[in-house]
């Protein structure tokens, strides 16, 4: 033991000194030895805070200070989260302690904020599903608790809707879905929430149910959209607004008009939304206050950025047409500001090299989806052509597109991602999709053709089951996309071996593709790309995005089995041709090119019968070559 | 029809076997997109307090420095977290952090024992399973 022991106050202050010295350089670690060197700066601060504890009296309020910081410390810097934990065990026990001899019992929010960091702060960094456990049996525990003494305080009312909320969170780390449900429920119980700690509940309830592609219950929703402009802080609105353009591209529906109110909000805001603004904070009671983890409320240029990679996605689909291929635009934009952003990010003076490093992990994210999305652009663009991703699911789709391999290895290629625990719902879809498309070409061309249709039925059923849980069950486009899917494989026209079904099956699925067909056929009298203008007629519901494959399948389907005249007959056939030339997919346009002969035959149009076997003539050698 | 272009060749004629070629690219996968919206929830509630007396430790640079290791610690090294996304290379340029410290930090710290790499870990599992 020292001698010559400093006085408390100068300790104090040391930890201070190096704590801020510390965060004052963490931009500018660059090497091993200045990552030592910061650590070590970090290793003082701690070890004067310890010193504190061991070596002097300390006042409850100084004890208070002392282990706070300590712990928030060893969170934020540390793997040792079992000391940090003791600590705060301890120091909520001393205010305990101290409650029950004092008469004041004036440390309801210390003690609570005990309960709060061993209650959520810690088991969250922990991660764990065992700590999850024990910490929702716990803060369930503390909520009755709190429910039978809040007629004595104010503010364990408060507290009891933060320990209720951490309850619902600890139950969506768990997957307790139906649990978290009836816990949100619970809290909205309570009409007297300050509007702040409503929105708050909300928007982190609507978040997660996006994350878990979960449908938004309409409450949910209406309570998203009534979250006004005034009620909440500028960057809360922007989490509203993103969260509703999310739900709008997740639902492949127009976002015009979101963006439109994202112009509006910026006009009004745009320079409140930046780093330093205190905007983390919300309001649970009348005199409780928390606040969130700051990096990830959006500042003005992550939300542009974000808005830029939202809308590519959106558009994706579009991007072959040159008036409407925001995403050819707009996503190296995303990489290129993204770096840009990092760039800034690593000259940020006063925080922990942790958060530097967190928001850089953000980061990361956005380029990985942007990167994603120009390899699925790409394929859009030039569907035969190899390209590679570190992505599964395009990986493979490459290679269907290829048909090099042959279709059953490739089907075990999609069962692989389909099986894989960290595929998420859609990615499973999608390859249970293709596969089930390969399966029944199969059929058609007689191969093996009983076993097939049998895991046809089989995919179709893990297809329809899996879609009801999601989000996805209210798409209009992948409802189409099933129709149609549906069709291709049951009725003669569009397979050699259509699967058995029942008559009624056959009408209900018939009577599906007349609506989408109705409110997304080709308008022919004018140039194809034009939109039908039927205002009011259609129900907007079914209205689909403009992508050129599903429009090709729909009016093909759609002008084979429910339109009458020859004369219109003739006018889809030519325009489907025409769409798949534009979209590159031969075989695709041989097919429509023999089914559009076939009419101008009929029709005795013997001059378009000349061309169109012209076309195919050519086509044939096309696919000929490309085929060796 | 009885002859039309490529009757003979083995191309899909029928338009579930041709779209069985192309992939369904028309449904995009939204995958991550809302996870970028993630807010952690933080617990800071009480306001930092003058709890203890305030007076710059330049005040305090006659008085004797001292190392701040105590024996017990060794029983509880602290572990630090490694930044992910972020690398260190070992270059040269080796400009000290610890510039602009007071006199007193100063030769408290140069007493102290430093950070060694082998305890910033990315992760606990990390050095589990290091054998040794």
């Amino acid at each position: 033991m020292d001698l010559q022991r400093l006085p408390v106050e100068v300790v104090y202050q040391l930890s201070q000194e190096y704590r801020e010295q510390a965060y004052a350089v963490s931009a500018k670690v660059k090497n091993e030895e200045q990552l030592k060197q910061y650590c070590t700066l970090i290793s003082m601060a701690i070890k004067c805070l310890r010193y504190i504890k061991r070596v002097f009296p300390l006042s409850i309020e100084q004890d208070l200070q002392v282990t706070l910081e300590l712990v928030d410390l060893l969170l934020q810097e540390t793997h040792n989260l079992d000391l940090a934990e003791s600590f705060v065990s301890s120091l909520r026990e001393r205010l305990l302690i101290h409650n029950s001899s004092s008469s004041t019992g004036s440390l309801v929010n210390e003690r609570m904020q005990c309960e709060l960091l061993l209650l959520c702060r810690i088991p969250l960094i922990r991660g764990s599903k065992f700590h999850f456990k024990a910490a929702l049996r716990s803060c369930d525990h503390l909520v009755q608790h709190l429910s039978q003494l809040k007629d004595t305080l104010e503010s364990y009312e408060e507290w009891k809707r933060v320990f209720q909320y951490v309850s619902m969170l600890l139950s969506q780390r768990l997957g307790k879905h139906l649990i978290v449900r009836a816990k949100y429920d619970d809290l909205w119980q309570n009409p007297e929430l300050p509007l702040q700690w409503q929105a708050f509940i909300t928007l982190s309830y609507t978040n997660y149910l996006l994350d878990n592609r979960f449908p938004i219950p309409l409450p949910v929703s209406q309570r998203l959209g009534s979250i006004s402009f005034s009620d909440v802080r500028p960057k809360w609105y922007a989490w509203k607004l993103m969260l509703q353009l999310t739900i709008l591209v997740y639902q492949d529906k127009n976002i015009t008009e979101k963006l439109n109110e994202f112009k509006c909000f910026f006009a009004q805001s745009k320079d409140a939304l930046t780093d330093s603004s205190d905007d983390s904070i919300v309001q649970v009671g009348s005199r409780l206050c928390l606040s969130l983890d700051s990096p990830f409320m959006l500042n003005y240029q992550d939300l542009k950025n974000m808005l830029l990679l939202f809308q590519s996605v959106s558009f994706l689909v579009n991007c072959y047409d040159k008036k409407a291929s925001f995403s050819v635009m707009f996503l190296p934009k995303v990489v290129k500001t993204t770096t840009k952003l990092i760039d800034t990010m690593k000259q940020r003076n006063g925080v922990s090299l942790n958060e530097i490093s967190a928001k850089l992990h953000w980061y990361e994210q956005i380029l990985s989806l942007t990167r994603f999305y120009q390899v699925w652009q790409d394929m859009l663009l030039e569907p035969h052509s190899l390209h590679t991703s570190s992505d599964g699911l395009l990986h493979v789709m490459s290679q269907q597109a290829e048909y090099r391999k042959d279709p059953a290895s490739i089907c075990d290629e999609y069962q692989v991602i389909k099986d894989a625990s960290d595929s998420t719902n859609e990615t499973k879809l999608l390859s249970l999709l293709n596969t089930y498309l390969i399966r029944a070409s199969l059929v058609s061309e007689g191969v093996e053709r009983q076993k097939h249709a049998t895991l046809c039925n089989i995919i179709w059923d893990q297809i329809t089951k899996r879609l009801a849980d999601t989000d996805l069950r209210d798409n209009a486009t992948w409802d189409c996309a099933l129709t149609m899917t549906w069709i291709m494989t049951h009725f003669e026209p569009f397979s050699s071996n259509p699967i058995p079904a029942t008559d009624d099956e056959r009408n209900h699925h018939i009577e599906k593709l007349r609506l989408y067909y109705d409110a997304n056929k080709l308008r022919l009298s004018n140039e194809v790309e034009d939109e039908p203008q039927s205002k009011g007629s259609v129900d907007e519901v079914l209205k689909l995005k403009k992508s050129l494959m599903l429009q090709i399948l729909l009016n093909y389907l759609g002008g084979r089995m429910l339109e009458q005249d020859l004369e219109t007959i003739c006018q889809i056939s030519a325009a489907c041709c025409r769409l798949a030339k534009i979209r590159k997919l031969p075989v695709i346009q041989y097919v429509t090119g023999l089914w559009h002969l076939a009419n101008c035959t009929l029709a005795m149009k013997t001059k378009e019968v000349t061309i169109t076997r012209a076309k195919l003539e050519s086509l044939v050698k096309k696919i000929c070559i490309r085929e060796l | 029809m009885s002859d039309f272009p490529g009757e003979d060749k083995k191309i899909p004629k029928r338009l579930i076997e041709a779209v069985a070629h192309a992939p369904v690219d028309y449904l995009v996968p939204k995958l991550g997109l809302s996870n970028l919206l993630d807010s952690e929830f933080e617990t800071n509630v009480i306001q930092r307090q003058d709890v203890f007396a305030t007076q710059h430790t330049k005040a305090y640079s006659d008085l004797q420095p001292m190392s701040f290791d105590v024996a017990d610690d060794a029983n509880q090294e602290l572990l630090f977290r490694r930044p992910r996304n972020m690398s260190f290379g070992s270059t040269n340029q080796s400009a000290t952090l610890f510039d602009g410290l007071s006199p007193l930090a100063s030769r408290c710290l140069a007493a102290s024992a430093q950070v060694s790499s082998d305890n910033i870990k990315e992760s606990l599992l990390v050095q589990l399973e290091r054998p040794g």
